[in-house]
């Protein structure tokens, strides 16, 4: 199940295809990561970490292989949860700052695949207070607490994930709030439905790829909130949306963080030692090259998305689609142009920029209405000199002034 | 894999068909050098995309 990324997978991706097949490479690839990244938390901490700490790591990581041994598939999916990564990274971390790391986590998760093994001998007794299993749920005395699964289906695709605001290892999004599964699962039941009707592919690779969203508090005022990390493949991070529509398009902006973050992992995209900074048109503040790459990357996919919505639904919603299409595919064209001429990617990493042109390229020669152009030039002209006024001493690589 | 040829691979691909037993044959200096490749090409603090504001005027 374990296959390589092959060379059309990453001619795809260049160009912002993502075939299910491929992202079940892309989770193959992550989830050696994550076991890498056990494996070294388990190395580092026997030089650094006291002897109970170092017992109980090695103890978890035994567990964990031995059951991988005669049941991969449970361990399988226990090591590729998103929290695993971002566990292994605040570990790595705390390691570095002299710190005590949480061997207790992955103890827990050794014993949820003993649950789910039949191993009952290995599971440990239950623990005063609150205990948190991985991907499982909380015991809180004799009261157990499931973390939610959402299932939706539309047509012949379906998606499940965890709705999971507990894991302290998916806290790097910003305040988690308790959510309300069932009005979750009715926005994210809109959403697929617009998914899969009228954005197939995203769909067909979110269905393999996408495993838990984490609820966010909602914003006092202003658009939801939305994040995904690249420690964490699989998770996205949302406040939840009036809109079903707008749930659809965090999905697929975020999914496409997710994607490209997979492939960073394989391959580097962008120097690592480049520190400039550049103008991104969808931000306010200045970005690294490899975090303009991964904008350029989110919008182009939802360049793509608003292409699609300008065929749908009633006229109003035709018109908004078709202005958010010419904004984001002039906008997305002007960074890939600012990665083009910005000498600071990989070979991979050129692919990619030129991959996103060149995807953009047809798209840019659609015609909208005047409305619409008019709209975009105006709304991406305003961010750029609102961006010029706010950062003008702020050390912004001059390539990226060009319009 | 498309690594070859160039020197971007950050090694992770030789890794993906390992289960946690084999990985734990593998020597430290191979380890680390994937490990230290992974964190140091993404930039470990850099690796969280937000969005707040930046959807606004999305829908025109």
């Amino acid at each position: 199940v374990n296959q390589p990324l092959s060379a059309a997978d990453l001619s795809g991706l260049a160009r912002g295809i993502v075939t299910p097949e491929t992202v079940v490479r892309l989770n193959g690839a992550q989830l050696a990561k994550h076991q890498l990244l056990v494996e070294t938390v388990r190395r580092r901490a026997a030089h650094t970490q006291p002897s109970a700490t170092v017992a109980t790591l090695t103890r978890a990581v035994e567990l964990l292989a031995e059951i991988q041994g005669q049941y991969p598939a449970v361990v399988n999916e226990l090591l590729a949860l998103p929290q695993i990564g971002s566990w292994a990274i605040s570990c790595l971390d705390r390691m570095r700052g002299g710190e005590r790391l949480d061997a207790g986590y992955l103890a827990r998760l050794a014993a949820v695949a003993a649950v789910r093994a039949g191993r009952k001998r290995d599971v440990p007794a239950a623990e005063n207070g609150r205990t948190l299993f991985p991907g499982l749920g909380v015991q809180h005395g004799t009261r157990w607490t499931p973390i939610p699964r959402l299932r939706v289906r539309a047509g012949d695709l379906g998606l499940s994930v965890h709705l999971d605001a507990t894991d302290p290892y998916l806290g790097m999004y910003g305040r988690r709030t308790r959510p309300n599964p069932p009005e979750w699962r009715d926005r994210l039941t809109g959403a697929w439905r617009v998914l899969v009707h009228r954005h197939r592919p995203a769909a067909q690779a979110l269905a393999v790829g996408l495993k838990t969203l984490v609820p966010l508090a909602e914003p006092m005022s202003g658009p939801p909130l939305s994040a995904a990390s690249g420690w964490a493949y699989g998770a996205v991070a949302a406040s939840l949306p009036a809109d079903s529509l707008i749930l659809a398009e965090i999905l697929v902006h975020e999914f496409q963080h997710l994607t490209l973050g997979a492939v960073e992992d394989l391959v580097a995209l962008t120097r690592a030692d480049d520190k400039r900074l550049w103008y991104a048109p969808w931000r306010d503040d200045p970005r690294p090259l490899s975090a303009l790459l991964q904008g350029c990357y989110a919008f182009l996919g939802i360049t793509e998305f608003w292409r699609a919505e300008r065929n749908s639904g009633p006229p109003e919603h035709s018109r908004g689609a078709e202005a958010a299409f010419a904004r984001w595919r002039r906008a997305t064209l002007e960074a890939a142009q600012t990665l083009h001429d910005a000498d600071g990617l990989t070979v991979t990493g050129r692919t990619f920029a030129a991959g996103i042109r060149e995807r953009l390229e047809p798209w840019m020669a659609e015609k909208v209405s005047a409305d619409a152009e008019r709209y975009a030039a105006r709304v991406c002209a305003e961010h750029r000199a609102r961006w010029d006024r706010t950062n003008a001493n702020a050390g912004v690589s001059r390539a990226s002034a060009r319009r | 894999m498309t690594e070859s040829g160039h020197n971007d691979g950050t090694g992770l691909t030789e890794l993906t068909p390992l289960s946690l037993a084999r990985l734990a044959e593998l020597d430290d200096t191979r380890l680390e050098r994937v490990v230290e490749r992974l964190v140091s090409a993404c930039g470990a603090g850099d690796r969280l995309w937000q969005i707040g504001n930046s959807r606004q005027g999305t829908q025109g």
